[in-house]
Protein backbone atom coordinates (compact mmCIF):
# COMPACT_ATOMS: atom_id res chain seq x y z
CA UNK A 1 0.00 0.00 0.00
CA UNK A 2 2.84 2.34 0.83
CA UNK A 3 4.28 1.74 -2.61
CA UNK A 4 1.01 2.81 -4.26
CA UNK A 5 0.90 5.99 -2.19
CA UNK A 6 4.53 6.67 -2.94
CA UNK A 7 4.08 6.23 -6.67
CA UNK A 8 1.03 8.44 -6.70
CA UNK A 9 2.94 11.13 -4.83
CA UNK A 10 5.94 10.73 -7.10
CA UNK A 11 3.98 11.19 -10.33
CA UNK A 12 1.43 13.64 -8.87
CA UNK A 13 -2.34 13.41 -8.38
CA UNK A 14 -5.30 15.78 -8.09
CA UNK A 15 -8.49 15.89 -6.10
CA UNK A 16 -11.32 17.24 -8.18
CA UNK A 17 -14.97 18.06 -7.76
CA UNK A 18 -17.66 17.42 -10.38
CA UNK A 19 -21.15 18.90 -10.24
CA UNK A 20 -24.24 19.03 -12.39
CA UNK A 21 -25.08 16.45 -15.07
CA UNK A 22 -24.88 12.67 -14.51
CA UNK A 23 -22.19 11.63 -12.00
CA UNK A 24 -22.59 7.87 -12.52
CA UNK A 25 -22.13 8.25 -16.28
CA UNK A 26 -19.02 10.30 -15.67
CA UNK A 27 -17.57 7.52 -13.51
CA UNK A 28 -18.37 4.87 -16.12
CA UNK A 29 -16.94 6.89 -19.01
CA UNK A 30 -13.83 7.72 -17.03
CA UNK A 31 -13.32 4.04 -16.19
CA UNK A 32 -13.82 3.13 -19.82
CA UNK A 33 -11.25 5.74 -20.91
CA UNK A 34 -8.74 4.03 -18.66
CA UNK A 35 -8.62 6.84 -16.12
CA UNK A 36 -7.79 5.50 -12.65
CA UNK A 37 -10.12 6.94 -10.06
CA UNK A 38 -10.03 6.56 -6.32
CA UNK A 39 -11.50 8.15 -3.23
CA UNK A 40 -14.88 8.70 -4.93
CA UNK A 41 -17.26 10.38 -2.46
CA UNK A 42 -20.68 11.83 -2.94
CA UNK A 43 -21.52 14.95 -0.97
CA UNK A 44 -24.97 16.10 -1.89
CA UNK A 45 -24.96 17.09 -5.53
CA UNK A 46 -21.22 17.15 -5.77
CA UNK A 47 -18.99 14.23 -6.58
CA UNK A 48 -15.41 14.23 -5.30
CA UNK A 49 -12.72 11.94 -6.65
CA UNK A 50 -8.95 11.70 -7.21
CA UNK A 51 -7.03 10.76 -10.30
CA UNK A 52 -3.42 10.87 -11.53
CA UNK A 53 -2.33 14.35 -12.58
CA UNK A 54 -1.47 13.27 -16.11
CA UNK A 55 -4.93 11.79 -16.65
CA UNK A 56 -6.94 14.78 -15.44
CA UNK A 57 -7.14 16.36 -18.86
CA UNK A 58 -8.63 13.12 -20.21
CA UNK A 59 -11.63 13.78 -17.96
CA UNK A 60 -12.66 16.84 -19.93
CA UNK A 61 -14.28 14.85 -22.72
CA UNK A 62 -16.36 12.56 -20.43
CA UNK A 63 -17.31 15.60 -18.33
CA UNK A 64 -18.54 17.46 -21.38
CA UNK A 65 -20.51 14.45 -22.58
CA UNK A 66 -22.20 13.96 -19.22
CA UNK A 67 -22.82 17.68 -18.75
CA UNK A 68 -20.65 17.95 -15.65
CA UNK A 69 -18.34 20.72 -14.56
CA UNK A 70 -15.07 19.54 -13.06
CA UNK A 71 -12.75 21.64 -11.00
CA UNK A 72 -9.46 20.82 -9.29
CA UNK A 73 -9.67 21.19 -5.55
CA UNK A 74 -6.16 20.30 -4.59
CA UNK A 75 -2.94 19.20 -6.24
CA UNK A 76 -0.53 16.76 -4.63
CA UNK A 77 2.83 15.28 -5.45
CA UNK A 78 6.34 15.97 -6.66
CA UNK A 79 5.54 17.61 -10.03
CA UNK A 80 3.56 20.36 -8.32
CA UNK A 81 6.15 20.84 -5.58
CA UNK A 82 8.88 21.09 -8.19
CA UNK A 83 6.92 23.72 -10.09
CA UNK A 84 7.06 25.95 -7.04
CA UNK A 85 10.84 25.99 -7.27
CA UNK A 86 10.86 26.59 -11.04
CA UNK A 87 12.31 30.04 -10.49
CA UNK A 88 15.03 28.68 -8.23
CA UNK A 89 17.23 26.52 -10.43
CA UNK A 90 20.09 26.89 -7.98
CA UNK A 91 18.20 24.90 -5.37
CA UNK A 92 17.69 21.98 -7.69
CA UNK A 93 21.23 22.25 -8.98
CA UNK A 94 22.44 22.24 -5.38
CA UNK A 95 20.40 19.14 -4.59
CA UNK A 96 21.72 17.39 -7.67
CA UNK A 97 25.28 18.42 -6.81
CA UNK A 98 24.84 17.18 -3.26
CA UNK A 99 23.52 13.82 -4.48
CA UNK A 100 26.40 13.50 -6.94
CA UNK A 101 28.96 14.48 -4.30
CA UNK A 102 27.51 12.00 -1.82
CA UNK A 103 27.61 9.26 -4.44
CA UNK A 104 31.20 10.14 -5.34
CA UNK A 105 32.49 10.37 -1.77
CA UNK A 106 30.73 7.18 -0.70
CA UNK A 107 32.44 5.20 -3.39
CA UNK A 108 35.97 5.98 -2.21
CA UNK A 109 38.28 5.04 0.62
CA UNK A 110 38.95 8.05 2.85
CA UNK A 111 40.45 6.56 6.00
CA UNK A 112 42.96 3.72 6.17
CA UNK A 113 43.77 2.24 9.57
CA UNK A 114 46.37 -0.38 10.34
CA UNK A 115 45.86 -2.64 13.33
CA UNK A 116 47.92 -5.39 14.87
CA UNK A 117 51.42 -4.28 13.82
CA UNK A 118 54.34 -3.93 16.23
CA UNK A 119 57.66 -4.36 14.47
CA UNK A 120 56.48 -3.74 10.92
CA UNK A 121 55.96 -0.01 10.57
CA UNK A 122 52.61 1.50 9.67
CA UNK A 123 54.22 3.49 6.88
CA UNK A 124 55.63 0.35 5.29
CA UNK A 125 52.25 -1.38 5.33
CA UNK A 126 50.48 1.71 3.98
CA UNK A 127 53.02 2.04 1.19
CA UNK A 128 52.48 -1.53 0.04
CA UNK A 129 48.72 -1.22 0.33
CA UNK A 130 48.84 2.00 -1.62
CA UNK A 131 50.57 0.21 -4.48
CA UNK A 132 47.84 -2.43 -4.42
CA UNK A 133 45.04 0.13 -4.57
CA UNK A 134 44.07 0.68 -0.95
CA UNK A 135 44.86 4.27 -0.08
CA UNK A 136 43.04 7.51 0.56
CA UNK A 137 41.01 8.68 -2.39
CA UNK A 138 41.03 5.38 -4.27
CA UNK A 139 37.79 3.92 -5.57
CA UNK A 140 36.06 1.08 -3.75
CA UNK A 141 34.79 -0.39 -6.99
CA UNK A 142 36.95 -3.03 -8.55
CA UNK A 143 38.89 -3.78 -5.40
CA UNK A 144 39.64 -7.48 -5.44
CA UNK A 145 40.15 -7.94 -1.73
CA UNK A 146 41.21 -11.63 -1.66
CA UNK A 147 43.81 -11.09 -4.39
CA UNK A 148 45.32 -7.96 -2.87
CA UNK A 149 45.54 -9.66 0.52
CA UNK A 150 47.67 -12.40 -1.02
CA UNK A 151 49.79 -9.86 -2.88
CA UNK A 152 50.34 -7.89 0.32
CA UNK A 153 51.61 -11.00 2.11
CA UNK A 154 54.06 -11.62 -0.73
CA UNK A 155 55.38 -8.05 -0.57
CA UNK A 156 55.55 -8.04 3.23
CA UNK A 157 57.22 -11.33 4.22
CA UNK A 158 57.31 -10.25 7.87
CA UNK A 159 53.54 -10.62 8.03
CA UNK A 160 51.88 -13.98 8.61
CA UNK A 161 48.34 -12.81 7.98
CA UNK A 162 46.74 -9.76 6.45
CA UNK A 163 43.09 -8.88 5.84
CA UNK A 164 41.37 -5.77 4.53
CA UNK A 165 37.92 -4.96 5.90
CA UNK A 166 35.89 -2.20 4.34
CA UNK A 167 33.35 -0.42 6.51
CA UNK A 168 31.81 2.36 4.52
CA UNK A 169 34.72 4.54 3.49
CA UNK A 170 37.09 3.22 6.14
CA UNK A 171 39.52 0.48 5.26
CA UNK A 172 40.80 -1.49 8.23
CA UNK A 173 44.00 -3.41 7.57
CA UNK A 174 44.38 -6.08 10.22
CA UNK A 175 47.75 -7.81 10.31
CA UNK A 176 49.53 -10.46 12.34
CA UNK A 177 53.31 -10.44 12.29
CA UNK A 178 55.32 -13.51 11.60
CA UNK A 179 57.28 -14.96 14.52
CA UNK A 180 60.65 -15.99 13.03
CA UNK A 181 61.67 -19.54 13.69
CA UNK A 182 64.81 -19.82 15.89
CA UNK A 183 67.96 -20.62 14.00
CA UNK A 184 68.75 -24.27 14.41
CA UNK A 185 72.42 -25.07 14.73
CA UNK A 186 73.60 -27.60 12.24
CA UNK A 187 75.43 -30.13 14.32
CA UNK A 188 76.55 -32.02 11.24
CA UNK A 189 78.59 -29.18 9.81
CA UNK A 190 82.22 -29.62 10.89
CA UNK A 191 84.02 -26.56 12.18
CA UNK A 192 87.06 -25.34 14.10
CA UNK A 193 87.28 -22.75 16.83
CA UNK A 194 89.90 -20.03 16.50
CA UNK A 195 91.00 -17.15 18.71
CA UNK A 196 89.19 -13.86 18.10
CA UNK A 197 92.06 -11.85 19.66
CA UNK A 198 95.35 -12.16 21.52
CA UNK A 199 95.26 -13.27 25.14
CA UNK A 200 96.23 -15.74 27.81
CA UNK A 201 93.82 -18.56 28.45
CA UNK A 202 92.16 -18.44 31.85
CA UNK A 203 89.62 -21.27 31.53
CA UNK A 204 88.70 -23.77 28.87
CA UNK A 205 85.52 -25.79 28.42
CA UNK A 206 85.34 -27.95 25.32
CA UNK A 207 81.95 -29.51 24.52
CA UNK A 208 82.76 -31.06 21.18
CA UNK A 209 86.02 -31.22 19.23
CA UNK A 210 89.62 -31.61 20.26
CA UNK A 211 91.29 -28.91 22.36
CA UNK A 212 94.57 -27.67 20.92
CA UNK A 213 95.49 -25.36 23.82
CA UNK A 214 95.31 -25.51 27.57
CA UNK A 215 94.87 -23.18 30.50
CA UNK A 216 97.71 -20.69 30.82
CA UNK A 217 98.69 -20.76 27.13
CA UNK A 218 99.22 -17.49 25.33
CA UNK A 219 97.34 -17.36 22.08
CA UNK A 220 97.39 -15.00 19.14
CA UNK A 221 94.51 -13.85 17.04
CA UNK A 222 93.53 -16.53 14.51
CA UNK A 223 95.23 -19.38 16.36
CA UNK A 224 93.47 -22.76 16.40
CA UNK A 225 91.96 -23.43 19.82
CA UNK A 226 89.63 -26.38 19.21
CA UNK A 227 89.88 -28.68 16.21
CA UNK A 228 86.90 -30.25 14.50
CA UNK A 229 88.98 -33.23 13.38
CA UNK A 230 88.97 -35.85 16.11
CA UNK A 231 91.24 -38.84 15.83
CA UNK A 232 89.65 -42.13 16.70
CA UNK A 233 90.42 -45.80 16.31
CA UNK A 234 88.42 -45.90 13.08
CA UNK A 235 90.13 -42.86 11.65
CA UNK A 236 89.55 -39.09 11.72
CA UNK A 237 86.01 -38.01 12.58
CA UNK A 238 84.82 -34.55 11.57
CA UNK A 239 82.75 -32.73 14.18
CA UNK A 240 81.31 -29.35 14.79
CA UNK A 241 83.46 -27.75 17.51
CA UNK A 242 81.74 -26.16 20.46
CA UNK A 243 83.60 -24.64 23.41
CA UNK A 244 83.78 -21.74 25.83
CA UNK A 245 87.33 -20.41 26.25
CA UNK A 246 87.91 -17.43 28.51
CA UNK A 247 91.15 -15.51 28.13
CA UNK A 248 92.73 -12.44 29.67
CA UNK A 249 92.95 -9.83 26.95
CA UNK A 250 94.09 -6.24 26.67
CA UNK A 251 91.74 -3.80 24.99
CA UNK A 252 92.17 -0.15 24.13
CA UNK A 253 89.46 2.37 23.43
CA UNK A 254 90.00 5.96 22.38
CA UNK A 255 87.69 8.97 22.06
CA UNK A 256 88.42 12.58 21.18
CA UNK A 257 86.49 15.79 21.76
CA UNK A 258 87.47 19.03 19.99
CA UNK A 259 88.09 22.04 22.25
CA UNK A 260 86.70 24.37 19.62
CA UNK A 261 84.07 23.48 17.08
CA UNK A 262 81.30 25.00 15.01
CA UNK A 263 77.86 23.43 15.27
CA UNK A 264 74.41 24.26 13.98
CA UNK A 265 72.16 25.14 16.89
CA UNK A 266 68.54 26.40 17.03
CA UNK A 267 68.40 30.15 16.69
CA UNK A 268 65.02 30.40 18.42
CA UNK A 269 63.21 31.47 15.25
CA UNK A 270 60.54 29.27 13.75
CA UNK A 271 58.65 29.37 10.48
CA UNK A 272 55.22 27.76 10.37
CA UNK A 273 53.77 26.51 7.09
CA UNK A 274 50.24 25.16 7.58
CA UNK A 275 48.39 23.07 5.01
CA UNK A 276 44.70 22.40 4.85
CA UNK A 277 44.24 18.68 4.19
CA UNK A 278 40.96 18.02 2.44
CA UNK A 279 40.29 14.57 0.97
CA UNK A 280 43.87 13.93 -0.26
CA UNK A 281 44.32 17.58 -1.32
CA UNK A 282 47.00 19.58 0.46
CA UNK A 283 46.13 23.24 0.16
CA UNK A 284 48.96 25.52 1.36
CA UNK A 285 47.87 28.33 3.62
CA UNK A 286 51.05 30.38 3.55
CA UNK A 287 52.77 32.74 1.19
CA UNK A 288 56.44 32.36 2.01
CA UNK A 289 58.42 30.13 -0.26
CA UNK A 290 61.43 27.90 0.32
CA UNK A 291 63.36 28.16 3.53
CA UNK A 292 66.84 29.24 2.52
CA UNK A 293 68.55 28.40 5.76
CA UNK A 294 69.58 25.30 7.64
CA UNK A 295 66.62 24.06 9.59
CA UNK A 296 65.08 21.23 11.49
CA UNK A 297 61.61 20.17 10.32
CA UNK A 298 58.79 18.98 12.54
CA UNK A 299 55.46 17.88 11.06
CA UNK A 300 52.29 17.65 13.14
CA UNK A 301 48.90 16.54 11.86
CA UNK A 302 45.63 17.51 13.47
CA UNK A 303 42.73 15.67 11.82
CA UNK A 304 39.04 16.05 12.46
CA UNK A 305 38.01 13.20 14.75
CA UNK A 306 34.47 11.81 14.92
CA UNK A 307 33.68 8.84 17.17
CA UNK A 308 37.32 7.97 17.48
CA UNK A 309 37.93 7.92 13.73
CA UNK A 310 40.19 10.40 12.00
CA UNK A 311 38.47 11.96 9.00
CA UNK A 312 40.43 13.02 5.89
CA UNK A 313 40.02 16.70 6.83
CA UNK A 314 42.42 18.59 9.01
CA UNK A 315 45.47 20.78 9.34
CA UNK A 316 49.07 19.71 8.73
CA UNK A 317 51.62 22.01 10.33
CA UNK A 318 55.20 22.00 9.06
CA UNK A 319 57.33 23.83 11.57
CA UNK A 320 60.86 24.79 10.50
CA UNK A 321 63.19 25.50 13.39
CA UNK A 322 65.97 27.68 11.96
CA UNK A 323 69.53 26.71 12.80
CA UNK A 324 72.57 28.93 12.79
CA UNK A 325 76.25 28.12 13.21
CA UNK A 326 77.58 28.62 16.67
CA UNK A 327 81.17 28.35 17.79
CA UNK A 328 81.53 26.18 20.85
CA UNK A 329 84.62 26.62 22.99
CA UNK A 330 85.19 24.01 25.66
CA UNK A 331 87.48 24.15 28.64
CA UNK A 332 89.59 21.14 29.41
CA UNK A 333 87.40 19.93 32.29
CA UNK A 334 84.28 20.25 30.11
CA UNK A 335 85.95 18.39 27.28
CA UNK A 336 87.08 15.65 29.65
CA UNK A 337 83.56 15.30 31.01
CA UNK A 338 82.17 14.89 27.50
CA UNK A 339 84.95 12.51 26.49
CA UNK A 340 84.28 10.38 29.58
CA UNK A 341 80.61 10.09 28.59
CA UNK A 342 81.58 9.04 25.06
CA UNK A 343 84.07 6.52 26.39
CA UNK A 344 81.51 4.99 28.75
CA UNK A 345 79.10 4.53 25.85
CA UNK A 346 81.82 2.93 23.78
CA UNK A 347 82.64 0.54 26.61
CA UNK A 348 78.99 -0.52 26.83
CA UNK A 349 78.93 -1.48 23.15
CA UNK A 350 82.42 -2.88 22.54
CA UNK A 351 83.13 -4.47 25.89
CA UNK A 352 79.55 -5.62 26.44
CA UNK A 353 80.40 -9.29 26.95
CA UNK A 354 83.77 -8.78 28.64
CA UNK A 355 84.50 -8.57 32.35
CA UNK A 356 86.82 -5.63 32.99
CA UNK A 357 89.49 -6.60 35.50
CA UNK A 358 91.41 -3.33 35.50
CA UNK A 359 91.12 -0.02 33.69
CA UNK A 360 93.56 2.76 33.02
CA UNK A 361 92.05 5.89 31.48
CA UNK A 362 94.27 8.81 30.62
CA UNK A 363 93.49 12.03 28.82
CA UNK A 364 95.60 14.67 27.16
CA UNK A 365 95.21 17.64 24.88
CA UNK A 366 96.59 17.15 21.41
CA UNK A 367 96.12 19.27 18.26
CA UNK A 368 93.18 21.21 19.67
CA UNK A 369 91.41 18.05 20.83
CA UNK A 370 91.04 16.37 24.15
CA UNK A 371 91.94 12.72 23.67
CA UNK A 372 90.85 10.18 26.27
CA UNK A 373 92.42 6.75 25.99
CA UNK A 374 91.31 3.77 28.04
CA UNK A 375 93.36 0.60 28.44
CA UNK A 376 91.51 -2.34 29.88
CA UNK A 377 92.43 -5.80 31.00
CA UNK A 378 89.42 -8.01 30.37
CA UNK A 379 88.39 -11.60 30.70
CA UNK A 380 86.25 -12.60 27.78
CA UNK A 381 85.25 -15.47 25.55
CA UNK A 382 87.62 -15.43 22.58
CA UNK A 383 86.01 -18.28 20.59
CA UNK A 384 85.07 -17.72 16.97
CA UNK A 385 83.73 -20.64 14.90
CA UNK A 386 85.13 -21.30 11.45
CA UNK A 387 83.70 -23.84 9.06
CA UNK A 388 85.96 -26.74 8.25
CA UNK A 389 86.30 -27.22 4.50
CA UNK A 390 86.87 -30.85 3.61
CA UNK A 391 88.21 -31.56 0.16
CA UNK B 1 -2.68 15.97 -31.62
CA UNK B 2 -3.52 14.92 -28.09
CA UNK B 3 -2.70 11.40 -27.18
CA UNK B 4 -5.99 10.28 -25.67
CA UNK B 5 -6.21 6.77 -24.33
CA UNK B 6 -9.34 5.05 -25.53
CA UNK B 7 -10.34 1.55 -24.96
CA UNK B 8 -12.68 -0.60 -27.04
CA UNK B 9 -15.99 -1.34 -25.27
CA UNK B 10 -16.21 -4.92 -24.06
CA UNK B 11 -18.55 -7.41 -25.66
CA UNK B 12 -21.81 -8.07 -23.80
CA UNK B 13 -21.57 -11.07 -21.56
CA UNK B 14 -23.84 -14.00 -22.46
CA UNK B 15 -25.14 -16.27 -19.69
CA UNK B 16 -24.99 -19.99 -20.30
CA UNK B 17 -22.68 -19.37 -23.24
CA UNK B 18 -19.94 -21.70 -24.46
CA UNK B 19 -17.50 -20.98 -21.58
CA UNK B 20 -20.13 -21.93 -18.99
CA UNK B 21 -20.98 -25.14 -20.90
CA UNK B 22 -17.30 -26.12 -21.06
CA UNK B 23 -16.95 -25.41 -17.31
CA UNK B 24 -19.92 -27.65 -16.52
CA UNK B 25 -18.76 -30.39 -18.88
CA UNK B 26 -15.26 -30.55 -17.46
CA UNK B 27 -16.42 -29.78 -13.89
CA UNK B 28 -14.13 -26.78 -13.74
CA UNK B 29 -14.66 -24.12 -11.06
CA UNK B 30 -17.14 -21.44 -12.00
CA UNK B 31 -15.42 -18.43 -13.44
CA UNK B 32 -12.35 -20.36 -14.61
CA UNK B 33 -13.24 -19.74 -18.26
CA UNK B 34 -16.30 -17.51 -18.11
CA UNK B 35 -16.42 -13.93 -16.96
CA UNK B 36 -18.30 -14.50 -13.74
CA UNK B 37 -18.48 -11.61 -11.29
CA UNK B 38 -16.45 -12.03 -8.12
CA UNK B 39 -17.34 -10.14 -4.97
CA UNK B 40 -15.06 -10.24 -1.94
CA UNK B 41 -16.46 -8.88 1.26
CA UNK B 42 -14.15 -7.89 4.11
CA UNK B 43 -16.61 -7.82 6.99
CA UNK B 44 -19.08 -5.07 6.33
CA UNK B 45 -16.48 -2.45 5.64
CA UNK B 46 -15.18 -3.25 2.22
CA UNK B 47 -16.27 -5.03 -0.94
CA UNK B 48 -14.05 -5.73 -3.92
CA UNK B 49 -16.02 -6.35 -7.08
CA UNK B 50 -14.31 -7.80 -10.16
CA UNK B 51 -16.34 -8.06 -13.34
CA UNK B 52 -18.06 -4.73 -12.81
CA UNK B 53 -19.42 -3.18 -15.99
CA UNK B 54 -20.35 0.27 -14.69
CA UNK B 55 -21.95 2.32 -11.95
CA UNK B 56 -25.66 2.76 -12.40
CA UNK B 57 -26.46 4.77 -9.30
CA UNK B 58 -24.22 6.21 -6.65
CA UNK B 59 -25.14 7.98 -3.47
CA UNK B 60 -23.93 8.25 0.09
CA UNK B 61 -26.13 5.33 1.20
CA UNK B 62 -26.61 3.42 -2.03
CA UNK B 63 -24.42 2.05 -4.78
CA UNK B 64 -25.93 0.20 -7.70
CA UNK B 65 -23.75 -1.34 -10.36
CA UNK B 66 -24.07 -3.56 -13.39
CA UNK B 67 -22.02 -6.73 -13.33
CA UNK B 68 -21.62 -9.85 -15.43
CA UNK B 69 -23.99 -11.65 -13.09
CA UNK B 70 -26.62 -8.93 -13.20
CA UNK B 71 -27.41 -5.78 -11.26
CA UNK B 72 -26.20 -5.60 -7.68
CA UNK B 73 -27.00 -3.05 -5.01
CA UNK B 74 -25.07 -2.09 -1.91
CA UNK B 75 -26.93 -0.24 0.78
CA UNK B 76 -25.40 1.24 3.88
CA UNK B 77 -23.96 4.46 5.25
CA UNK B 78 -21.09 6.69 4.10
CA UNK B 79 -20.47 4.53 1.08
CA UNK B 80 -17.60 5.54 -1.19
CA UNK B 81 -15.94 4.03 -4.23
CA UNK B 82 -12.34 3.92 -3.17
CA UNK B 83 -11.12 2.54 -6.51
CA UNK B 84 -12.74 2.34 -9.88
CA UNK B 85 -11.31 0.85 -13.05
CA UNK B 86 -12.80 -0.42 -16.25
CA UNK B 87 -13.72 -3.81 -14.86
CA UNK B 88 -13.40 -3.60 -11.10
CA UNK B 89 -14.49 -1.44 -8.21
CA UNK B 90 -13.94 -1.26 -4.47
CA UNK B 91 -16.78 -0.06 -2.30
CA UNK B 92 -15.94 1.07 1.22
CA UNK B 93 -18.08 2.25 4.08
CA UNK B 94 -20.66 0.74 6.42
CA UNK B 95 -22.29 -1.91 4.17
CA UNK B 96 -25.64 -2.99 5.52
CA UNK B 97 -26.95 -5.06 2.62
CA UNK B 98 -25.93 -6.56 -0.69
CA UNK B 99 -28.68 -7.54 -3.10
CA UNK B 100 -28.83 -9.11 -6.50
CA UNK B 101 -31.58 -7.29 -8.35
CA UNK B 102 -31.70 -9.38 -11.48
Amino acid sequence: MFLIHFLRWLFGWVRFCAEGGFPERLLNLAAREGIDLWGVRRKGEKLYASCPARQYRLLKSPARRTGMRIKIKKKHGVPFSMRRYRSRPGLLAGLAFFAALLWFLSGRVWVVEVRGNNKVSREEILKVMGELGVSEGKSLLGLDIPTLQLQALQKLPKLAWCVVNLQGSVAYIDVTERIPAPKMSDTNRPSNIKAARDGRIVSIEVYTGQAMVQKGDAVAEGMLLVSGVVESSVGPIFKRSQAKILARTQRQLKVSVPLKETRLLPSGRRILQPYLYFFTLRIPMFTNGEIGQENRLKVTETMLNVNGKNLPVGIINRTYELLEPNEIIRTEPKARELAQKLLDEKKKTELKSAEIVSADEKGRVSNGEYVLTGKYVCIEDICVEEELVIE
Amino acid sequence: MRNVRRRKPKRKHKKNGLPEKVERAFELPLGALSEATRIELMGNKRAVISGCHGIVEYDDDLVRMQTGSGMIRFTGRKLSISNLTEDSAVVEGEIQALEYLS
